[in-house]
């Protein structure tokens, strides 16, 4: 944490300690006398417990230019409002003097190792000359001015302006020269190399062009912004090496700076601020605790002290009180002054860095005491998020102010809005968590709504699904025929059936035990249900009348007359009780099949058909007499009933009631009778047909 | 009493016709009036009416070119009138057509009129000029041909005189409304009997003029305040008859108030004789005299009617082209635009880079002496690598 010790302030960024000198003096209201200006001083207790590094260090406004002289005696500030010029003599601490000038002052220029001879480009176009005494004149270029630079070799003043001329004063000659003329549609800033002589200009277009001045025109070009990857993007500062004279520094309107080498036209390094906002100013300073030069460049937010060969960066200085307009360095020291958007210039010194300059050695001082107690980084209660991570935050929009401190690959971030910005991110996990409940609900629900089939049992699988298939027919008849008392009870009996076979224990057997299972290859079961199948589809071919048989059967079993309205029941009956039959007596069946035959055959199809069926109706008849009874019995009764079946057809007709009680009754006491009488019954039917 | 003023105010307005002639007529005049001096030496009352009878030659010679102007308009009103009654009687829906013609002739006449007035202009102002009587004797008599040229001057003036006259009765004769306004004037017989007594020619030549121009005045007094009636019946002015009193007069009335005080407008159109170049007008001896002898300011024999002249001379030019009226002339000086002076508007605050020495910051700074390393040449040969990537990339071509 920062810690305050007699108006001294320190701070810590990776072990480089920093100390700010900022004058807290309060501001006091131009009206009052100077005397009761001076007995105020006196109440206040931090005007006497405050440090100040140059009395009256302050402008009424903000400060925009701050330059000291090459000797190293005088430092020369430019300020509004009013516009002035203030000159502080470093060597008595204090101000020398102050000038008011009539506009704005864009930029100026030391002319000699002591201000002496000064020249200022201002906001009127104007470029004014100072002498030691004062004004001494003035001239106006065409375009406004932007940047100004002063060749010593050959005493031009050249000024950068909003026009592709480089405008050159000559003050020897007392006259303009011929401007240097370059393809920029603007120029931003103007650069001389102190070594050789090398006059740079940067453009709007994000050019840097390079004169001679001996040749006065344009020895080279390069696009110097390009390589950072950024798209029209300006030049804004520039500066050569002052050793080597080989090193070229570029400054973007993006807030990159690029290290160029004279005999190349790639760029050695690129270093991004992190802000976005143009580069103000470039300076390569060389002090003793390191071999080779920093540089210190700076922004409208941040001011870096970095290594051009490494790339790696020893601080920053973030001012908070007001926006970055300029930056003042002393030769081999590690003083460094700001003129910042605001009335105060705060100093900055880092002991790491350089040296106090000697008018101001007992900085060092106070700097040592102040080591001997323990400092804790200012960083403490900071986080460090990546861009990835402030993507995630949805900071990005935070990116440029003074909530986000950039830094190496990321930035520095109050930790309290780290946690508020966490924070606000939950709710989407709480929305997912919802989500994810819903959807373990629907999917309980949607098992819970399918229905699982029953398997079948392996023994006598035919036979259950014969009964589950009865149950489904039944239960569609239900919904059909709700009015007929006759088909529900129909319905119920089927139900006991299927329910006793399925649930009963009784019958449960017969789907457990495999000496219930059925044998449809036995004798006994082909006998019954593959021959009553399949008769009943011979005799459907044949004979196409299902109704007639139901008609025969009505008759046998009910001894009430037949009428037309009852046909529909009977026909309804007989369908139930075929599966009776079928499952209770085999005599019944088998006299059910006989009738059908016969029946049919006759009364549906001519003289011709009719012979053909009586002929087939003769081989499945003497199959099973042969069968049955032997093949001496079967014979005699075949033959006999060819020739007298005519005959006994009129006979039988006249006892047809009495006979069929006769039959029914004998068909439980003996099975070969039940044979005979089949066919009489056939017969019967046919004549019967034949009269109506 | 009456018919005196009126005799008078009528010359005063013939004097404003005058021509050359008339100046002839004047010198004649001259010679009688040493005659005339000699009759002073003898009788008063002579020398009395040579003085009217002086005065009344000089309106005559003016009411000469008004009389030719006068000839021409009667003259086609004559034949107007004639054209007109026979038409009335034979065929009434010829006249307008025949009207028409005439007003075309009458118009072709006066234009006429008016370029042999112009012309006269020139020769009747430098007549002005001429010797007088005293020194035009001594010019005759030292030089034959000038005498033989006055005396050409005289009789060819003397002719046309007389061939106007002719022409003035033949018209008379035509016109016979003239003749019946002239039997009712008394005055005529009395100018008659004065004439009768004149013993000069000159002096009978000029009454006899007067009398014509008296025979005609009641004639044209009479005409023209018709045509004027019937101008204001046309025009509906006769409704203003109420207003404007002095304006709704007959145009002989106001032509005779305007004439009451002749002698104003007469000395106005006089000039004196240092205004005019008068040859041989050296000797002051002369002058002196004359001036002595002339009781106004301006000399009886030199006229000046420019302004009259002047008037004519506008009123034609303005009927010929309109465009030459003044309106016409102011008009035409706003139409032309203002041309602008090409000037370096970029000149002023500097705009322009004037590379001019400014006296005051002459050594303002001193060069520092030049320090260039010795690689400097080198590097700034292949700055930035250019020329280097230049030849590789050429090579790579070939």
């Amino acid at each position: 944490m920062a810690t305050r010790d007699g108006g001294m302030k320190s701070t810590s960024i990776n072990g480089v300690k920093m100390y700010t000198i900022a004058s807290q003096q309060p501001s006091l209201a131009s009206w009052l006398p100077s005397n009761k200006k001076q007995n105020s001083h006196r109440n206040v207790k931090s005007y006497t417990q405050n440090l100040q590094l140059l009395e009256d260090l302050r402008f009424a406004t903000a400060a925009t230019k701050i330059k000291a002289t090459p000797d190293g005696e005088y430092i020369i500030a430019s300020g509004i409002y009013p516009p002035q010029v203030k000159v502080y003599e470093v060597r008595e601490l204090g101000l020398k003097f102050e000038r008011h000038l009539d506009s704005e002052i864009v930029d100026f220029q030391v002319l000699t190792d002591d201000y002496s001879k000064l020249a200022f480009l201002c906001a009127d176009r104007s470029v004014y000359l100072h002498a030691k005494y004062g004004k001494h004149y003035s001239l106006r270029i065409p375009r406004m001015g932007r940047d100004i630079a002063y060749d010593c070799w050959s005493c031009d003043l050249l000024c950068a302006a909003s026009s592709p001329d480089l405008y050159r004063i000559n003050l020897e000659q007392g006259r303009f020269l011929s401007s240097l003329n370059t393809q920029s549609p603007a120029l931003n800033v103007v650069s001389r190399s102190k070594i050789h002589g090398l006059v740079a200009c940067g453009g709007e277009d994000g050019a840097v062009e390079c004169f001679d001045m001996r040749v006065r025109s344009s020895v080279g070009r390069i696009d110097a912004v390009g390589p950072s990857g950024d798209v029209d993007q300006e030049v804004t500062a520039l500066e050569f090496d002052e050793d080597g004279g080989f090193l070229l520094a570029v400054g973007s309107s993006a807030g990159k700076v690029l290290i160029y080498d004279l005999r190349s036209s790639h760029p050695v390094r690129i270093q991004d601020h992190m802000y976005g906002s143009s580069i103000l100013d470039i300076k390569w300073h060389r002090t003793l605790n390191y071999e080779q030069p920093m540089l210190i460049t700076s922004d409208n937010h941040v001011v870096r002290i970095w290594d051009p060969e490494t790339g790696e960066g020893l601080t920053s200085i973030e001012p908070t009180t007001g926006t970055i307009n300029d930056v003042c360095t002393f030769p081999g020291s590690g003083l460094i002054l700001l003129a910042l958007d605001c009335s105060q210039i705060p100093s900055y010194f880092i002991p790491s860095f350089g040296p106090a300059p000697k008018w101001c050695s007992s900085l060092e001082n106070f700097t040592e005491e102040l080591d001997m107690g323990g400092q804790t980084t200012i960083y403490d209660h900071y986080k460090f998020l990546t861009k990835e991570e402030l993507e995630r935050l949805n900071l990005t929009n935070l990116i440029g102010t003074n909530l986000l401190r950039a830094y190496m690959h990321g930035f520095f971030i109050n930790h309290a809005l780290y946690k508020k910005a966490k924070a606000l991110v939950d709710p989407f996990e709480y929305e997912a968590y919802i989500e994810q409940q819903k959807r373990e609900k629907m999917e309980a629900e949607r098992a819970s709504r399918i229905t699982v089939r029953k398997k079948l049992p392996k023994v006598n699988r035919a036979l259950a699904a014969r009964l589950l298939e009865t149950e489904e027919a039944e239960n569609e008849k239900r919904d059909g025929d709700v009015d007929d008392g006759e088909a529900k009870k129909a319905s119920k009996k089927k139900k006991g059936l299927s329910m006793q076979d399925l649930q009963d224990e009784r019958f449960k057997a017969i789907f457990t035990n495999e000496e219930f299972e059925i044998k449809d290859s036995s004798q006994e079961y082909l006998a019954l249900h593959p021959m009553g199948s399949k008769k009943q589809t011979s005799l459907l071919k044949e004979h196409f009348e299902p109704v007639m048989s139901d008609d025969d059967q009505s008759l046998s079993d009910s001894d009430a007359s037949t009428s037309s309205q009852d046909e529909p029941a009977n026909g309804m009956k007989d369908k139930s009780r075929v599966p009776r039959m079928y499952e209770i007596k085999n005599e019944q069946h088998a006299e059910a099949f006989w009738s059908q035959k016969s029946l049919a055959g006759e009364d549906s199809l001519p003289m011709g058909d009719r012979v053909a069926a009586l002929k087939d109706n003769q081989q499945p008849s003497r199959v099973p007499n042969g069968v049955k009874q032997g093949p001496g019995g079967s014979r005699e009764i075949t033959f006999s009933t060819r020739s007298s079946a005519k005959y006994k057809e009129d006979e039988e007709d006249k006892e047809v009631p009495h006979r069929k009680k006769r039959g029914v009754q004998s068909l439980g006491l003996k099975p070969q009778r039940p044979v005979f009488r089949g066919q009489g019954r056939g017969k019967r039917g046919n004549g019967r047909r034949g009269r109506r | 009493m009456g018919l005196s003023a009126k005799k008078s105010r009528k010359r005063g307005k013939s004097d404003s016709d005058s021509d050359d002639y008339d100046n002839m007529e004047y010198e004649e005049v001259e010679d009688d009036y040493d005659d005339d001096g000699e009759e002073e030496d003898e009788e008063e009352e002579h020398g009395e009416e040579v003085t009217d009878d002086e005065d009344g030659t000089g309106e005559n010679s003016e009411w000469k070119n008004d009389e030719m102007e006068q000839l021409e308009k009667e003259y086609r009103d004559l034949h107007h009138q004639e054209l007109d009654t026979l038409k009335n009687l034979k065929h009434h829906k010829d006249e307008d057509l025949h009207k028409g013609q005439a007003v075309k002739s009458q118009k072709a006449l006066w234009y006429k009129i008016l370029e042999l007035r112009f012309l006269l202009q020139k020769p009747f102002s430098s007549s002005n000029s001429l010797p007088q009587e005293s020194i035009k004797s001594l010019f005759c008599e030292t030089d034959e041909t000038v005498r033989v040229a006055y005396s050409d001057l005289l009789t060819s003036s003397k002719e046309t005189l007389d061939s106007i006259l002719e022409l003035q009765e033949a018209l008379f004769a035509k016109n016979p409304s003239i003749t019946q306004a002239t039997v009712g004037s008394e005055g005529l017989s009395k100018d008659l009997e004065v004439s009768e007594h004149l013993e000069d020619n000159l002096d009978q030549e000029w009454s006899q003029i007067s009398q014509m121009h008296k025979s005609i005045a009641s004639f044209r007094d009479k005409s023209i305040n018709k045509w004027q009636r019937m101008t204001q019946v046309t025009t509906g002015a006769a409704a203003i008859k109420g207003k404007f009193h002095a304006f709704n007069q007959d145009i002989s009335n106001q032509v005779a108030a305007y004439m009451r005080d002749p002698n104003r407008m007469i000395n106005q159109m006089r000039l004196r004789r240092s205004a005019v170049n008068i040859f041989g007008s050296v000797p002051e001896v002369d002058d002196k005299h004359k001036e002595a002898e002339t009781r106004t300011d301006g000399d009886p024999e030199l006229l000046d009617d420019s302004e009259f002249y002047q008037q004519l001379l506008k009123e034609f030019f303005e009927t010929v082209d309109p465009s030459s009226s003044e309106k016409a002339f102011y008009a035409l000086k706003r139409m032309q635009p203002k041309k602008r002076k090409i000037v370096d508007r970029r000149a002023s605050k500097s705009r322009k880079i004037r590379y001019n020495v400014h006296e005051k910051i002459v050594n303002f700074m001193a060069p520092l002496p030049a320090n260039i390393p010795p690689m400097a040449p080198k590097l700034f040969e292949n700055l930035f690598g250019l020329k280097t990537e230049r030849l590789s990339s050429s090579a790579a071509a070939s």
